[in-house]
């Protein structure tokens, strides 16, 4: 590892996964844990917790679609759902840069609130600092959330076995490029919206008809699909294909423009489901269904290829999804 | 080295353009391309217009494969 | 249940058969066709065609990747401009993770450099425009589809007077390089996948010397699976045939003069000067040097610049890579040393680079 932090450590792909295996998780040794999921189990008699945080830095702070507000709302509400878990409170802390337009503090605590309604929790403590100009951008963010766990069920990659359906609740890439439209750098004006959405509602729909059927969630932010199902692929393999992905046609379009590889593009209101193949099809139906889900589509499945993601291309061709590094940057080759 | 991809002009103001390449809008310069008008198709790389792409673009690619196909029935053999 | 070939709603690509056949009708011969474009080398990855290959025909990458063949020492001068000089850079993304003698230009904007990604030179123009106290510098890197553009920024620059512009060229062109790799005694090339944007600007008649001198096939062929696949059936024919031509699978955007107006452009900014290309050495006139008559523009000069150093660093077979003489296993360095996080050679660093491609397959244990 380099001696310094470079942008790609936060990127959600390989450096980062360095950073938090090589460094951070054994520095903190006993202290901490050893578990690498979006959010940590608390087990207390009779009841078992979820609790996650997430730190929220995007830039520019208002977007097509949402606002720093939403996503920090829903990006901890969806590390719960991913773990079943019912959103039970959430704790908002915010670091001001001085200077800061109190208007748009205005804006943006109301996306929160509008959020915080949406996913039917609420905000039950925080914390405010203000720091000298040129020391964040504007506004930082971060959520902490505590959740209630489904009795006698867990969400965890090491319950997914060889023929697990891999399902998406709908189309990938309308965050990232809806971010990085309004760029300065990149002059490009899309129709693109985010997707930011809470989707513990839509969870909760599928794990009350279906349980134990579904193995496995993740809701595939930083490093898009791409690192996400990487990171599940311990005990297994998974074979997507690329026909059945769903993308939007100007997604795919801006991709296109700017030599991106949509699978490595951030969402903000997709969940990723690893389902047992015999109610594949129920989830598929509960999910289009719901409002969030329309566009759900079974995009893949489990093999015994430890820790191998392919892709089945549109010519049929196969090819491998690595982990990307963490920093896809506009390419003109 | 070659990123370029098909966009419309949809607004052309001297070699000033606004290309839309599927429901994306990006500035473009048509200045390799001074014969383009709105509404012409052209393949753009870098935020530069390097050719006009013809409307039966992709009647062109069927028709290869389908002269190829005629010329070489025997590849096209099924199993 | 798992999707599988034989999947009426998903059946063979019927070019996926041609393939097959056309390879059978060639054996026992090994065949390498070589593809010299970057993005060739990733829609290749992209699409999965290496799987789809038969046996005895390979595709190799050559030194189509600009990343992959500009000389080291350029990424330093370009550091050095902005720390020495406060100088603004603006880069085109592919460039950001090089790693040069010293240094990358990453590393620089770590350090507080004034480094900034840009998709096009007018954004570097813009740039320069709006801080007039600064001097903006672009890097000018890339083949002739890239070429143009830093020409019109240049010719842009002196119209409007705006002096503190500058581009660090270090553009190539794809021809002499082509031609040194067929004259190379150590090397056997079957056949050329012809860069399908490079041929908008240059046209198809640019390659004739490759059948009509080398007697060797080439096609032109554009980005997408089929376009490749087509263009390898199309080789493959004539090497059954025994017949090898020029042939264009591109035709809707492809000439055989190519774009008069972008040619112009390139001809009257820059000039065709010998070049280093990163591991290859120095291929005559196979570089582009801006024009007398745009010496203020130009970096070199303006802040007194000699031709960059190559380094290779020790062990490093980049070289022999990009000349499709070995494959990127076959470099002592290869995951070992030189992984896409710890890249050493620029066939590694750049998602294009031939060992970066190549390292995904190598890495998932897939046999190519």
């Amino acid at each position: 590892m380099t001696d310094e932090i470079k942008m790609a450590h936060g990127g959600g792909g390989v450096l980062m996964q360095e950073l938090i295996t090589r460094q951070i998780i054994p520095t903190l040794g006993a202290a901490g844990s050893s578990e690498l999921s979006d959010s940590a189990k608390i087990d207390l008699p009779g009841v078992s917790l979820a609790f996650t945080t997430d730190s929220f830095v995007v830039w520019p702070l208002i977007f097509p679609g949402g606002d720093i507000g939403r996503i920090a709302v829903c990006g901890t509400v969806n590390d719960l759902a991913a773990r079943g878990a019912k959103p039970l409170a959430l704790s908002l802390s915010l670091i001001i840069e001085e200077g800061f337009p109190l208007e748009i503090l205005r804006k943006i605590l109301t996306s929160v609130a509008q959020a915080a309604d949406e996913a039917e929790v609420k905000v039950v403590t925080g914390d405010t600092k203000v720091v000298e100009k040129g020391s964040a951008h504007g506004l930082f963010i971060n959520t902490s959330g505590v959740g209630l766990m489904r009795q006698d069920i867990d969400f965890t990659f090491e319950r997914i076995v060889t023929g697990d359906v891999i399902i998406i609740n709908g189309p990938i890439g309308d965050h990232g490029i809806a971010v990085m439209s309004i760029r300065e750098g990149i002059s490009f004006a899309s129709s693109v919206k985010s997707d930011v959405a809470p989707l513990s509602e839509m969870v909760a729909r599928v794990i009350d008809k279906c349980g134990a059927a579904v193995k496995c969630m993740k809701d595939p932010t930083r490093g898009g699909l791409a690192a996400n199902v990487n990171e599940m692929a311990q005990n297994v393999g998974f074979v997507l294909d690329q026909q059945a992905i769903p993308i939007r046609p100007e997604v795919e379009g801006a991709c296109d423009l700017l030599g991106l590889d949509p699978l490595t593009v951030a969402n903000e209101g997709k969940m990723i489901l690893i389902v047992s193949p015999d109610a594949a099809v129920q989830v598929l139906k509960i999910l289009q269904g719901h409002p969030l889900g329309q566009g759900a589509a079974i995009i893949g499945y489990a093999d015994d290829k430890k820790g191998l993601v392919r892709m089945k291309t549109t010519i049929g061709g196969e090819r491998i999804i690595e982990i990307p590094y963490g920093q896809e940057l506009p390419r003109i080759c | 080295m070659c990123l370029a991809v098909a966009g419309k002009i949809i607004e052309l103001s001297g070699e000033n353009a606004v290309v839309e390449v599927r429901g994306n809008q990006i500035n473009a310069v048509t200045a390799l391309v001074p014969e383009a008008k709105v509404n012409d198709y052209v393949l753009l790389h870098a935020g530069f217009a390097i050719s006009l792409i013809s409307k039966q673009d992709h009647d062109e690619q069927v028709k290869i494969f389908e002269e190829l196909r005629k010329n070489a029935p025997e590849l096209f053999q099924p199993e | 249940m798992p999707p599988n070939s034989s999947n009426p709603n998903n059946p063979q690509h019927p070019l996926i058969k041609a393939l097959t056949d056309l390879g059978h009708r060639l054996e026992p011969s090994k065949v390498k066709i070589m593809e010299v474009c970057g993005t060739h080398t990733v829609t290749a990855q992209q699409v999965g065609l290496h799987s789809l290959l038969p046996e005895n025909i390979r595709l190799i990458s050559g030194p189509g990747c600009p990343v992959c063949v500009t000389p080291a020492g350029y990424i330093d001068q370009a550091v050095y401009l902005a720390t020495e000089h406060n100088v603004h850079i603006s880069s085109y993304g592919d460039m950001l993770r090089v790693p040069g003698v010293k240094s990358s230009l990453e590393d620089a904007r770590r350090r507080g450099a004034q480094i900034s990604v840009i998709y096009t030179v007018n954004e570097a123009l813009n740039t320069a425009r709006q801080n007039p106290d600064q001097t903006t510098v672009f890097l000018g890197i890339g083949f002739e589809t890239t070429t143009p553009p830093t020409a019109y920024a240049l010719q842009t620059a002196k119209k409007e007077g705006l002096t503190n512009f500058k581009v660090l060229a270090a553009h190539k062109t794809i021809i002499p390089a082509m031609e040194a790799l067929l004259t190379d005694s150590e090397l056997s090339i079957d056949g050329f996948l012809a860069p399908g944007h490079v041929s908008v600007i240059i046209g198809s008649n640019a390659y004739n010397f490759i059948a009509e001198k080398h007697l060797r096939p080439c096609v032109v062929t554009g980005f997408d699976g089929e376009q490749m696949m087509m263009g390898i059936v199309r080789i493959l024919m004539q090497l059954v045939e025994n017949q090898p031509k020029i042939e264009n699978v591109y035709p809707s955007r492809v000439t055989t003069t190519g774009n008069p107006h972008a040619q112009k452009i390139i001809a009257d900014t820059f000039t065709p000067a010998d070049s280093a290309w990163r591991g290859l050495g120095v291929i005559p006139l196979s570089g582009m040097k801006i024009r007398p008559e745009f010496a203020q523009f130009d970096a070199h000069q303006a802040f007194n610049l000699d031709e960059p150093d190559d380094h290779e660093p020790s062990g490093c077979r980049c070289a022999d890579v990009l000349k499709g003489m070995i494959l990127p296993n076959e470099c002592p360095l290869f995951a070992k040393t030189c992984t896409p996080t710890t890249p050493v050679g620029a066939c590694m660093v750049s998602r294009e680079g031939s060992c970066s491609v190549y390292y995904k397959y190598a890495k998932a244990g897939v046999p190519t």
